[in-house]
């Protein structure tokens, strides 16, 4: 990070008393974050009487599933010092895809269908940071809008005609075994599993640390940066897509609103988990404490139904802020102190 | 003592800098030209209606790139500045609910010193955290929208006095009669767009502190060196940024003469669009002011072209996007190469 002498970014401010509980942030964030969502669930369980239950642990998976498979792409793509503002909009237009096909011919290859429709889009804005050189955040802003078109097109062309959603989905999205783990949380787990081996034990998890750690020395070493980049992309693309084919599950049918509610709050997790924006450094681990601290939270400020009306909503937006910008703010102090 | 001696650009070397400056937001007023003349032959009976409708539509919208345009300069980014947008245009609805003309005016002061505090300490919170823009603005975002929700649940409530709203929906010669047959085909939402650029933008840019922001977005440790103080030039910036919003908000609640308070997104990510369309380098420091407004009812007027067109508004997404991909992904790689 480029540092300035006079910025604050690089003055190194005296420790405040609770110095042992910035260290735990830097050395393990999780444990920090784990204690965090421990907190958050005492107090919600003191607040609320029966909120311990099964059907509300069955319903954060639920939604933090999603949630989590949305992030886990956001996650690897802002360790390379990138980000992807379309990665919603993929999943929908995956949920899209899967649904549609599907009605056509059979759910495999439906589910083929939208995973190589991920990549694909995913590979576009790869190419276009990679190759290209510009700015992700307009590349991928662009692809959103085109996505957003497409989807909002192809809906009214299909309003008579709607495909739903197959049975198979709608249970992997819904269905939960054991009364509490519904069948999409075994997806995100696989996911995930896959997703930290791949950047804590693989050479191609290292090159994106080094991607976005310094994309010159990189280049100087003979990595070949834009084939990693567009690798990166595409891969981010495809796990989206696995979230669209949940997504569109929970949601029962392909609709072109169904991505809104993860659009910000997935990528504001990766922050909640560690992730640095610069690039270069966080994990997925993180980043799936950040999503079951939002979704608890998301739950509570639901249940607690603080005032009338728009209130709770009002009151989940602030809350949201503030949150991603407290933890942002303790991730950089505690990396100062360390 | 001999005063320093400065090399002299000779003529040919100013006149490529200067073409090498302006080549981008020249190219990009023709582009609004083409619009301008495809909408007219598209069209049948395009006359000063059309033009009105066009301005009433383009001007919240442009009101927020200026905004954008500003943090962009300083080598930041605004991801707030279209909730920002909607919480002025819902708390000016609010005030003039049941304002008369003078008072809504100066409700309207009041929303504008308002926008500026509140830009301002987004920029004296990222001074303070050293989170980045982007982190920071994302966050404020949200808390924007909250409160936006909070004080108007309900889109669509509160009001602006009609004398108020003939300021951005009527011609100049309702607001200025003396400007006669002239000021009668000319949209008075224009006055909006001069205030910003006349009031606020001109006079800054002629101040010291403008240089500053310029230095501050081209390299911030040169500038810093420079003896730039990097902390108050960004308060400023994002203060500018604030203040444009809140423009934007005023204009909204005098053309739609309520408050939405979920408008806020779509302009923050056009405005964004926008801002690199007009020639405003992403990292900062070049730019101006010219391009982003061009830019800005280009692609306003692109939406207008393609309902005369007969196409879908659903459409508009799309045109968008493809417009916003292929200028940044090949235009935009040309002029930067050349630079």
């Amino acid at each position: 990070m480029k540092t300035v002498p006079g910025d604050r970014r690089s003055v190194a401010v005296a420790p405040p008393s609770p110095r042992r509980v910035q260290r735990l942030l830097a050395e393990r964030p999780a444990i920090a974050l784990a204690v965090f969502l421990l907190l958050l669930v005492v107090i919600a369980s003191i607040l609320i009487p029966g909120y311990l239950s099964l059907a509300q642990v069955a319903n954060i998976l639920r939604l933090g599933s999603v949630m989590g498979l949305l992030a886990a792409g956001q996650t690897v793509l802002i360790i390379t010092g990138g980000i992807d503002l379309s990665l919603v909009w993929i999943a929908v237009a995956a949920g899209y895809a899967v649904s549609y096909v599907s009605a056509d011919s059979s759910v495999p290859v439906g589910i083929i269908a939208a995973l190589a429709l991920g990549a694909a889009i995913g590979a576009v804005n790869g190419i276009g940071v990679g190759v290209f050189g510009a700015s992700p955040l307009i590349v991928t802003l662009g692809m959103a809008g085109i996505l957003q078109g497409a989807v909002v097109v192809f809906d009214k062309a299909h309003l008579a005609n709607a495909a739903s959603v197959p049975g198979s989905i709608l249970q992997l999205a819904n269905d939960s075994i054991v009364g509490f783990v519904p069948y999409s949380a075994f997806v995100w787990v696989a996911v995930a599993a896959l997703a930290i081996l791949m950047l804590q034990r693989t050479g191609f998890g290292r090159l994106i640390y080094a991607v976005g750690d310094n994309r010159a020395a990189c280049r100087l070493a003979g990595i070949p940066v834009a084939a990693t980049l567009v690798a990166v992309y595409a891969l981010a693309g495809l796990i989206s897509a696995i979230g669209g084919i949940v997504l569109v599950g929970l949601s029962r049918y392909a609709n072109a609103d169904m991505g809104t509610p993860f659009l910000l709050p997935s990528i504001a997790a990766v922050v909640v988990g560690g992730t640095s924006i610069a690039g270069g450094s966080g994990g997925y681990g993180g980043t799936m404490l950040g999503v079951l601290l939002l979704t608890v939270l998301d739950g509570l400020l639901t249940l607690l139904n603080i005032g009338q009306g728009q209130a709770p909503q009002a009151a989940r937006f602030i809350l949201y802020g503030l949150i991603v910008l407290a933890l942002a703010w303790a991730y950089l102090r505690a990396a100062q102190q360390a | 003592m001999k005063a320093l001696q400065l090399p002299v650009a000779s003529g040919s070397v100013a006149r490529r800098r200067w073409l090498r400056r302006n080549a981008w937001p020249a190219l990009v007023y023709v582009l609004l030209a083409v619009i301008v003349l495809a909408q007219r032959i598209a069209h049948p009976n395009y006359g000063a209606f059309e033009i009105q409708s066009a301005v009433i539509g383009a001007m919240p919208f442009t009101l927020a790139t200026l905004g954008q345009t500003c943090a962009v300069l300083a080598g930041g980014i605004d991801l707030a500045v279209g909730t920002e947008l909607a919480l002025f245009n819902v708390i000016a609805a609010t005030l003039m609910a049941n304002a008369g003309f003078g008072e809504s005016l100066l409700i309207g002061l009041l929303v504008l010193v308002m926008g500026f505090v509140v830009g301002a300490l987004t920029g004296a919170v990222i001074n303070v955290t050293g989170v980045p823009d982007i982190i920071v603005t994302l966050a404020t975002s949200f808390v924007f929208a909250g409160v936006a929700l909070l004080i108007m649940p309900i889109a669509g409530s509160g009001g602006a006095p009609t004398e108020f709203g003939t300021l951005f929906t009527g011609e100049l010669s309702d607001v200025w009669p003396w400007t006669g047959a002239v000021g009668s085909v000319i949209p008075a939402g224009l006055l909006s767009l001069a205030f910003a650029l006349l009031v606020i933008w001109l006079p800054f840019r002629r101040s010291r502190a403008s240089l500053a922001l310029y230095a501050l977005g081209s390299n911030r440790t040169a500038a810093f060196l420079s003896g730039v103080s990097v902390n108050r030039t960004r308060i400023l910036a994002y203060g500018l940024t604030g203040t444009f919003a809140a423009l934007g908000g005023l204009a909204l609640t005098g053309t739609t003469g309520s408050g939405d308070p979920n408008i806020g997104i779509s302009y923050t990510l056009n405005s964004v669009a926008a801002v690199v369309l007009g020639g405003v380098s992403l990292t900062g420091g070049r730019g101006g002011m010219a391009g982003p407004i061009a830019a800005a009812f280009s692609l306003y007027g692109l939406l207008i072209l393609l309902q005369f067109l007969g196409i879908s508004v659903d459409y508009q997404y799309v045109v968008q996007g493809v417009t916003l991909v292929i200028v940044v992904l090949f235009l935009g790689r040309l002029w930067i190469g050349k630079r």
